[in-house]
């Protein structure tokens, strides 16, 4: 397609879009969903193809301008890459098409143009950091989806919202200063911005300047353990999902961190690999950081009275197991890692979108609220209870797939320490689980029989997220296809 | 005359000194306003570093003609450093912009009394 990779249009195509909307909005269009949904669908429709074209082809490079990789900004589709924006688009997708008339009532009238132009952007930009290979970029993306994300938080404006984002735009900013300040670190040392070159580089450097490239490496950690929430730096997280309106926070708690995550990847197993595992102790500390978050996000959801605060603690417990995996380094640890980065994305966009559609359509914010829940609601219900059952790691559910794995990996590295914290996690998991599940089919008014509610959603809602529940089952039941997808991208990572 | 020698790694300690008093800055004081002035100088920081990182002592503008080989300074830093410039300053209105909202809403800027009058409406 006039010689330029799929992958590269669906950065352009959602930049573009995103410019397109304000100026639809003065003309007074109406048909922002549908406009939405059409490109997104372009947009999944282009990484589908990308998938595939790494199937056939192999890793492409695409250097933009033609300049050569030393100098210039260069995108890179491997397997990984294009794995994690077909998650991406596809999330965006399924989120464009849940958003409907009575859930885009959140937003104010005024602001749905604007709304969309922000979303495309975040979009953008997250394609881009999964996509790129070049530093400097890398961090221009990665300041762009901050400043959505904040905007995205603070579109309703109210009391909560502007104190969830100031506080998350000063501690993401302290993050980006620090990535950029490893970025300048790394520069210094290597010549080059370039992830491989960089990369290569440095690994003949680390042994001759440890000090300078541990300290790259240390301000990288800070920064993008900082975005994507690792234990004790999630502070800005509860009240960020808390707060901002349904759709973003399905967004953000689907998709924005787990492009760090990739990015984490990334940097720590191409760049700064020997000064991550070898020089310094950084990876063991990060394993007990991930222990400690599996453990302490559990605890603190169990203490939370509001349903969406619950959800975002059980997402600081989910992102320790993605750092475990990750920083155990061994094959079935990254493994693990890497499925557990697609599956909570699946599992936790339909929890908020399901407790979306009950406190949009109830107006239940408390989980005591939830009581009888399931009468009213029981499709809905239904596929909450089908999601937190797989985010507890019941089999045959993905949740449980990619915990086995990842348990798996602790034996490998032998630290059988973390097996145990992963069991006890999973039990904390069904201790703040399971009651809303009971008390919303069986608490409640018992006189009250099942009323389905699928003439009251609408077909739009219904199909995000049916498609979500049967990626659910269908990863759990027949997960060797992505296992072996991602065992591909493994070997490529540790060898 | 007395000539001052600096060491040439002064430059990067500095910015790194720098760097620390910025991020003290945003840590300690609760003061929303002087958050943003800490994030700045934080900013300041590092762009003080990277266009240390491509100083050539001696070096003139890199302005290369075709067979002089003068020494030049590395432009590409200085060059990133524009579009971290744009990043910071975008950062800032941003940051500005919704400390007005959080004055409106709360009737103050400071983080304590934010969190006094949060729990207060709590209860």
């Amino acid at each position: 397609m006039l010689g330029v990779h799929p992958g590269v249009l669906v950065v352009l195509v959602l930049l573009i879009s995103a410019f397109i909307s304000p100026v639809l909005d003065q003309f007074k269009f109406k048909r922002f969903s549908i406009f939405a949904i059409g490109v997104s669908g372009i947009v999944f429709a282009l990484s589908i193809i990308t998938i595939l074209r790494v199937n056939s082809l192999g890793v492409e490079y695409y250097h933009f301008g033609g300049w050569t990789p030393d100098k210039g900004i260069e995108f890179i589709f491997g397997e990984l890459e294009a794995l994690m924006l077909l998650l991406v688009s596809g999330m965006f997708f399924v989120v464009y098409i849940y958003n409907q008339k009575k859930i885009r009532a959140e937003i104010s009238k005024h602001l749905r143009g604007w709304y969309f132009t922000l979303a495309f952007m975040l979009q953008a930009s997250l394609s881009g950091l999964i996509l790129t290979n070049d530093l400097f970029n890398m961090f221009v993306f990665i300041e762009i989806s901050a400043l959505t994300t904040v905007a995205l938080i603070s579109i309703n404006e109210n009391r909560d919202t502007v104190f969830a984002s100031i506080k998350y735009l000063f501690l993401t900013a302290v993050g980006s200063s620090s990535v950029l300040f490893s970025i300048g670190l790394i520069y210094l040392l290597t010549g080059y911005l370039n992830m491989d070159l960089a990369g290569m580089e440095l690994i003949e450097l680390a042994g001759m300047y440890p000090a300078a490239s541990s300290m790259a490496m240390l301000f990288m950690f800070f920064g993008l353990a900082m975005k994507s929430a690792l234990f004790p730096l999630h502070i800005w997280l509860p009240d960020a999902y808390y707060s901002a309106p349904t759709i973003s926070t399905a967004i953000m708690a689907g998709i924005v961190g787990k492009a760090y995550i990739v990015v984490f990847i990334k940097v720590f197993y191409k760049v700064l690999s020997i000064n991550f595992f070898e020089q310094t102790n950084l990876a063991n500390i990060t394993v007990i950081m991930a222990g400690i978050a599996i453990i302490f996000g559990s605890l603190f959801a169990i203490g939370q009275t509001k349903i969406k605060r619950m959800l975002a603690y059980s997402s600081v417990a989910q992102i320790g197991y993605i750092f475990l995996g990750i920083a155990l380094a061994t094959e079935s640890g990254l493994t693990g890692g890497i499925l557990h980065i697609i599956n909570h994305s699946i599992i936790k966009t339909l929890l908020f979108l399901t407790v979306g559609v009950i406190i949009i359509y109830t107006g239940a914010e408390n989980i005591i609220d939830f009581q009888g829940a399931g009468r009213k609601y029981p499709f809905t219900m239904i596929l909450f209870s089908l999601s937190a059952l797989a985010m507890v790691g019941i089999p045959p559910l993905n949740g449980f797939m990619s915990k086995w794995t990842i348990a798996m990996g602790t034996l490998e590295a032998e630290k059988p320490l973390y097996l145990v914290i992963i069991i006890l996690s999973s039990l904390l998991n069904g201790v703040y689980y399971l009651p809303i599940i009971i008390q919303s089919f069986f608490g409640g008014d018992e006189e009250l029989g099942y009323n389905w509610e699928f003439k009251r959603l609408g077909f739009k809602i219904i199909l995000p997220l049916i498609t979500l529940a049967a990626l659910i089952l269908l990863i759990g039941i027949f997960p060797s296809y992505p296992i072996n997808y991602i065992n591909r991208i493994v070997f490529s990572l540790i060898s | 005359m007395i000539d001052i020698v600096v060491h040439p790694n002064i430059y990067y300690f500095a910015s790194i000194v720098l760097f620390l008093i910025g991020f003290y800055i945003l840590l300690t004081h609760p003061n929303l306003i002087k958050k943003v002035i800490g994030l700045n100088v934080m900013d300041s920081a590092i762009f003080f570093f990277f266009v240390a990182v491509g100083f050539v002592s001696d070096g003139g503008s890199p302005i290369v003609e075709a067979g002089s080989e003068a020494l030049t300074v590395n432009p590409v830093p200085s060059g990133l450093m524009l579009t971290g410039i744009v990043v910071s300053v975008s950062v800032t209105a941003f940051a500005l912009a919704i400390i007005i909202k959080v004055y409106q809403h709360y009737g103050t800027i400071n983080v304590e009394e934010i969190y006094v009058v949060r729990s207060e409406r709590e209860c």
